[in-house]
């Protein structure tokens, strides 16, 4: 089976053609946002890495924007340095360059002021417009899909309609040859075990049942109760008591294919399957995460509604709770609280979704697409 | 000079008079942005916190939001919460209501979706931009809370004169906040836990190691009206609620970056010229409160980042 895509030099497929304007420190997201204000067509994000913190912390921050950099969904990128940032405009350039997609690098301090910056950034992203205008979709095998798995604002429904018909979705993409990811390390504590047993073999249910206990013991180093912040308030209003419960209805999102690895925090995955990835419960951190690994779009189950999109790739919202659905109707994709009702099953809810990711994955826009919501936060290592 | 400003009824004094649309989580962030834009003299904050946090990192992030709303400059508030969110609109609500300004909030997963809320919101919005409207009164210099930035690259020479002129401007200031490094050089300053509202005059210092925008954000929370920046790298860095003045300590960086530098004071700075420096600060300051727009007001730099304390979960 076939979607529409296009085909980057480096053969890595993107579902969509952004502009990104990509401002590589925080001292250059203003600019940045002025020249994308600018430009109808392009995207650019929040940049509020300021000082960093360890090797750890260095590492994470850059691996997470050079995964948006490289990323397949960018066709072209105007990349605003300041200057004096760890993280260089011309050295990510450079890497970018080498996946092959035009790329332009401008540095405050070369170009003198923001006016010259906003004047130079618009004029180069005009051009790179009308490149990126001439290229095509063509036809691309739903292998090349990697899809991010998301949930966020989860109720009591979350677990029995909409994760299960994500999950649904995500074993037919691997049946199809393509890659998915789980997340959200801390909303697999208390059903790690379950997730091991699903891994390709023991060395990787070893590494699961590793990366959850290590997480949990970073938790109890800060000395403080992680059940402050899990379940969150919003979780316990819609029923979920514990982070036992929550993490029991958020894994059905894994679907039935075995975890082929575990990856770190926005890392590329190298060979299609099914995935692990240690990510934050903070939806739009985990979500950065998954993209900067190279998801081209995301499932986002939820049972009481969120808004959020990506800068660079599509949200799609299902939600399992149907007066939520009703609701936040303008926000929500697809309505899984149909499984709740009665009137769909798990397996149809699941189709559903599986189609229409193709169909978004051809270039249909998502809701949060179209209200323009571009949300975006690395997860920073703080100890 | 007579000073100009807006008298709020707890007697705090703003220089501007903002209605601030908070969002309390990332997940508000750009439905609040979308409010923001729709009229004139409405700012919002890109917060990219709000969620999945806990301890002092949560403490921290929710006194800095709460400190956006009571900060003087801003007249009212509309808060935009999602709803299942860490940060509490309506406790942030309330709060931000015990200053007894224009206060009111919206939750998204209640209102029903972004159209109702972006529709709700600017109707709302628009109605308190009308009610906060109000003359601007006599204030005095005593009444400002001035925050000072200064860039890490700053070498020691520059810094004693710096810190005898930031000395001249709290004679007449009322409050002054300072970074944490430069402490030493002000025997009588105080510890000011960050983003946490002054309420004494003084000299205060807070966060140390932060880059400028953390800092800045942090002083803001704490009542600044308006911040100075002593750069010597140029950082453009601007706050949507308090004007930043950026002073330039380097004649090469202010050549490059005139158009969001208000001042350079290199070569009185070499000069060892204090009294020169201080009186033409004060001077700005006093145009600055009196309404003229700052360099980074022109260009709307809106900068905003929360000194975060532990990672999010």
């Amino acid at each position: 089976m076939n979607f529409r895509g296009f085909l980057r030099n480096d053969n890595r497929a993107g579902i969509r053609n952004h502009l990104l304007i990509f401002p590589t420190c925080m001292s250059a997201s203003s600019t940045a946002k002025l020249i994308a204000g600018q430009l109808p067509g392009a995207v650019s994000f929040d940049n509020q890495v300021e000082n960093q913190l360890s090797k750890e912390d260095v590492e994470q921050v850059e691996r997470t924007l050079l995964g948006f950099a490289t990323h397949p969904n960018v066709g072209a990128i105007v990349m605003v340095g300041f200057g004096k940032e760890t993280i260089s405009a011309d050295s990510l350039a450079e890497q970018v360059r080498m996946s092959g997609k035009p790329v332009a690098s401008l540095n405050m301090m070369e170009c003198g002021g923001i006016k010259s910056v906003v004047a130079k950034g618009v004029q180069i992203g005009k051009q790179f417009e009308e490149e990126l205008s001439l290229i095509q979709r063509v036809d691309i095998h739903v292998n090349e899909l990697a899809i991010g798995i998301e949930c966020g604002g989860s109720d009591t429904t979350s677990g029995l309609a909409a994760n299960p018909a994500a999950g649904f979705a995500s074993d037919l993409l691997i049946e199809d040859g393509g890659t998915t990811f789980l997340s959200e390390t801390p909303e697999l504590i208390g059903a790690e075990h379950v997730l091991a047993n699903n891994a390709v073999n023991e060395e990787i249910g070893r590494q699961i049942i590793a990366t959850v206990n290590k997480y949990e013991e970073n938790l109890k180093k800060s000395g403080m109760d992680f059940r402050g912040a899990q379940p969150s308030p919003g979780n316990i209003q819609g029923g979920l008591s514990t982070i036992e419960e929550k993490s029991l209805g958020a894994i059905y999102k894994s679907g039935t294919a075995p975890i082929k690895g575990v990856l770190q925090y926005g890392e590329r995955f190298k060979v299609k399957g099914h995935y692990l990835m240690n990510s934050p419960g903070y939806d739009i951190e985990s979500i950065t995460g998954m993209i900067a690994g190279g998801a081209q779009i995301i499932i986002f189950t939820t049972g009481r509604g969120t808004p959020v999109g990506s800068p660079i790739a599509p949200v799609v919202k299902v939600c399992g709770n149907p007066k939520m659905a009703d609701i936040m109707k303008d926000n929500i994709d697809i309505n899984a609280g149909k499984i709740i009702t009665g009137e769909k099953s798990i397996e149809g809810v699941g189709r559903e979704l599986y189609d229409y990711i193709l169909k978004v994955a051809s270039g249909e826009k998502t809701k949060a697409e179209i209200f323009g919501f571009q949300e975006f936060a690395i997860n920073r290592v703080i100890s | 000079m007579a000073l100009k400003g807006y008298i709020r009824e707890n007697g705090q004094v703003g220089i501007r008079n903002k209605l601030l649309i908070l969002p309390s989580v990332l997940c508000s962030s750009s439905t609040s942005a979308q409010i923001a834009d729709a009229l004139p003299n409405v700012v919002s904050i890109a917060n990219q916190a709000g969620c999945a946090q806990v301890g002092d990192d949560l403490t921290q992030t929710e006194r800095t939001l709460m400190g956006f709303g009571l900060n003087p400059n801003v007249g009212g508030v509309l808060i935009v919460g999602l709803g299942c969110e860490g940060v509490n609109p309506l406790g942030l609500a309330n709060k931000v209501a015990e200053s007894k300004k224009l206060v009111d909030y919206l939750v998204i997963q209640q209102v029903g979706g972004t159209t109702n809320t972006i529709e709700k919101g600017i109707e709302e919005a628009n109605k308190m931009v009308n009610a906060i409207d109000e003359p601007k009164r006599n204030v005095d210099l005593s009444d400002i809370c001035l925050g000072i930035v200064i860039d890490n690259s700053i070498e020691e020479s520059k810094l004693i004169v710096l810190s005898k002129v930031i000395e001249v401007l709290s004679d007449s200031i009322g409050v002054v906040i300072i970074p944490k490094r430069h402490q030493s050089y002000f025997s009588d300053a105080k510890e000011l836990v960050y983003g946490k509202t002054v309420t004494e005059k003084g000299i205060y210092y807070t966060a140390s190691e932060l880059g400028n925008v953390a800092l800045m954000t942090g002083m803001v929370a704490s009542g600044a009206q308006t911040i100075i920046h002593f750069t010597e790298d140029g950082d453009p860095a601007g706050s949507s609620i308090s004007p930043v003045i950026k002073c330039s300590v380097n004649e090469d960086i202010f050549e490059i970056f005139w158009e969001h530098i208000d001042l350079d004071i290199s070569a009185p700075l070499a000069q060892n010229n204090e009294s020169l420096i201080s009186s033409q600060l004060l001077s700005v300051v006093t145009n600055t409160i009196n309404g003229i727009d700052t360099k980074s007001e022109m260009l709307e730099l809106n900068d905003f980042a929360i000194h975060r304390i532990l990672p999010t979960f």
